[in-house]
């Protein structure tokens, strides 16, 4: 491997801080240097915020060059994952380091900025996305093990995914809720060459280059890193073409060339890019639009713009899984349907998308049969799958479910609340019930009890 | 793509009993150290393997760390919301025990079961060649369930405590990856939900057993719908009906249970449906 490259990349990569806000001012505060692990912070004006941690080297030889490594996988994904949000506007990314020898720990990072205090917080509806890893060596080979975590801030702290559910009809009105099966993920873990880390960090500098025009004919100039620099950078505008995707004008907060760089948008990574062997990083860009529907309640994205996220959220997670099985994770796959049914709950409120969500949610369980929320999910909005037909096989049906789910995790606050609700109905329509009212009432109480041990946000 | 036992396999798999044969009489069980006090442990043994899946015991031990690196961080619960049980993977150096598991005489069982060992996973691994055909690899998976070991030598009723599952990848990049092949989710959750419950279940902790019980069905009852070879359908269905017999105990013994909280969570479950919802 060669060790100027490495060396020159991570440096530089370790001097950048990108804001990406599109149509905002730029945040000198929240723009400084790369930000430590110790005092992560977020970019208060962006929907979206992406945190990427260093990977850790699990291992004990070569600890200088893994270290090198990791840094490098840790930048470059930072980097990429950055310049592919950017179509989603409104966001901002930060790469966070860690000092020689420490571990920059993901959970006390997002304790510091969803129940922290003073600037750099999340806001009430703001979202970030967390990605770190591990790093395992085997001779020439590299083994790289992601990680993903997501979250939407609530009024106090972070609050989970869900979806409310109106089963009315035949005099019945039962809102039920479901929130996503998981929003961490473990990566199935994958491999690739020293050399080929090493041309793909070259490769990946030679391509940020701005230009004086949003067209790819202009000749541009490379954005050159300076290791001793920070290199924030902020987006003022966007150009939307039919024929060349999505252009932004980014301008340098400090010193650099200012002009138009493509934003990626295709389906298909370019040749060096580091998705051809981190897919994850696919499916992390279509979390980055999912995050970007939710944030602040889908505030700032245009009617027009929601299918154009929807159908970018569609195609990372495609691109997923053309390179990794769904045996080799089947959560991932799981958690890809979910997601997709709740931007189409959302983008879609009408039967038709119901009954689409509903399919999808059904595909969820099946990848993940043994998540409690997945369950619940499922077993929620069948009905919805077909016609609505609210009848007393249909709340059976649902019911035995939703014990299903109990079963998996008797401490889940949304299966408990849906229990609580089917209960409830049942005892206002005798006739839709397998159980006599007695019994009916002892169950509630039992749900009750357990609601008072019940977890929301896992 | 992996797929069910093709001919191919079979070849395969013949092929590399007649390879392996000699291996199996130097089959070896050395003492291997369960993880820390206070956490479920899955010992990775090391498999039988002729030349053309490792050249070298040393390719194969990496194999082994990287399993173990793989297995163990995909399901570390400080990072990620998993169902699944906490347990920590640990390779066992020098440790090859034979095919059908002789080794595992009830002094050694014993051992393990009073170490927190769940699961015990060795096999062997090839990559076969055919005349003219793309490189496969193959591997024959032993998971030895502890605790049901454990019970079947006290003359407690249990299934077949070493389940056995063949792997096959049609499709293995140059060079093939056997981690890949058989580092399995599903599979290896399955097994360690169903030791788990058990082993819960006879120590009295009736509700947690349910708990990984039920996970234990709702992955093996996945499992079953795959291709799968006559006799390892036969044994996992075995499985999964014990499980849920199990869940089924659980449940009832509980409700029967004066002491049992009027409004604990197993007082909405039915002992004849345990785990409810499994269609």
């Amino acid at each position: 491997m060669p060790r100027s490259v490495h060396s020159s990349v991570a440096r530089a990569a370790a001097a950048i801080v990108c804001a990406a806000l599109t149509g905002l001012a730029p945040l000198a505060a929240q723009a400084g240097a790369a930000r430590p692990c110790k005092s992560p912070a977020v970019f208060q004006g962006a929907a979206v915020n992406s945190f990427v941690l260093p990977y850790r080297y699990v291992g004990s030889k070569h600890p200088a060059e893994m270290e090198l490594a990791s840094r490098q996988i840790a930048a470059l994904a930072h980097l990429e994952l950055l310049f592919s949000m950017l179509k989603y506007g409104a966001v901002g990314g930060t790469d966070l380091l860690a000092e020689p020898g420490e571990d920059c720990n993901p959970k006390e990072v997002i304790e510091r900025v969803s129940n922290g205090r003073g600037p750099g917080v999340l806001l009430a509806g703001q979202t970030l996305v967390v990605v770190w890893g591990r790093l395992f060596e085997e001779g020439e080979q590299l083994y790289v093990q992601s990680y993903v975590r997501f979250l939407r801030q609530g009024d106090r702290s972070a609050v989970p995914e869900t979806i409310s559910i109106e089963l009315a009809g035949a005099g019945i009105d039962m809102p039920l809720r479901a929130a996503l099966p998981t929003q961490s993920l473990a990566f199935p873990p994958r491999r690739i060459s020293k050399s080929d880390l090493a041309s793909v960090a070259a490769e990946f500098r030679k391509s940020m280059t701005v230009r004086p025009s949003p067209s790819l004919e202009v000749p541009g100039q490379s954005i050159d890193f300076e290791p001793a620099r920070s290199f924030p950078y902020y987006v003022t505008k966007t150009v939307r073409t039919k024929t060349e995707g999505d252009w932004m004008w980014i301008q340098p907060m400090t010193d650099g060339p200012a002009g138009w760089v493509r934003a990626r948008t295709g389906d298909r990574p370019a040749e060096w890019s580091l998705q051809r062997w981190l897919p994850e990083l696919a499916y992390v860009d279509a979390v980055h639009g999912f995050m970007r529907l939710r944030a602040r309640g889908g505030e700032g994205v245009g009617a027009d713009t929601v299918p154009r996220v929807r159908a970018w959220i569609d195609a990372g997670f495609a691109r997923f899984e053309s390179a990794v099985r769904a045996e080799d994770g089947p959560a991932a796959y799981g958690l890809a349907r979910a997601v997709r049914g709740f931007a189409t709950w959302q983008g879609q409120p009408d039967a038709a998308g119901r009954a689409a969500a509903a399919r999808l949610f059904a595909e969820a369980r099946t990848y993940m049969p043994d998540y409690a929320a997945a369950r619940n999910l499922a077993a929620v909005t069948r009905p919805l799958a077909a016609e609505l037909k609210l009848d007393a096989e249909t709340l059976d049906k649902m019911h035995r479910e939703l014990l299903g789910a109990i079963a998996l995790d008797p401490r889940d606050a949304f299966v408990l609340g849906n229990l609580d609700r089917l209960y409830r109905t049942m005892v206002a329509r005798p006739a839709l019930s397998a159980f006599k009212p007695q019994e009916l009432h002892q169950r509630m109480a039992v749900v009750k009890a357990a609601s008072g041990k019940a977890i929301e946000m896992k | 793509m992996t797929m069910g036992i093709s001919r191919l396999a079979r070849a395969a798999a013949c092929a590399c009993c007649t390879l392996l044969l000699a291996d199996a009489a130097h089959a070896t069980i050395v003492e291997c150290k369960p993880a820390a006090a206070g956490s479920y442990t899955v010992f990775l043994s090391e498999p039988m393997f002729p030349t053309t899946a490792f050249a070298s015991k040393d390719q194969m031990r990496a194999f082994l760390q990287r399993l173990q690196f793989v297995l163990d961080q995909g399901r570390n619960r400080e990072w990620v919301q998993s169902p699944t049980t906490d347990v920590r993977f640990v390779v066992c150096t020098n440790r090859a025990p034979a095919l059908d598991g002789q080794e595992f005489v009830p002094s050694l069982i014993d051992t393990l079961h009073a170490g927190r060992v769940l699961l015990e996973i060795w096999g062997q691994l090839d990559a076969a060649r055919p005349p003219g055909g793309t490189s496969r690899l193959w591997a024959q998976i032993n998971y030895l369930l502890v605790p049901m070991q454990h019970a079947s030598n006290l003359k407690e009723p249990a299934p077949r405590a070493l389940q056995r599952l063949e792997y096959l990848d049609a499709a293995a990049p140059p060079p093939g990856d056997f981690v890949r092949l058989i580092a399995r989710p599903l599979d290896i959750d399955a097994f360690v939900a169903a030791a788990f419950g058990f082993k819960l279940l006879r120590e009295g902790q009736r509700e947690l057993a349910h708990e990984n019980l039920c996970r234990a069905s709702a992955l093996l009852g996945q499992m079953v719908r795959r291709e799968l070879a006559p006799g390892t359908l036969k044994d996992l269905t075995a499985l999964h009906a014990f499980v849920l017999t199990l869940a089924s105990r659980a449940v009832a013994e509980l409700q029967s249970d004066p002491a049992y909280s009027k409004t604990g969570t197993l007082r909405l479950q039915h002992p004849k449906q345990p785990c409810a919802g499994e269609e």
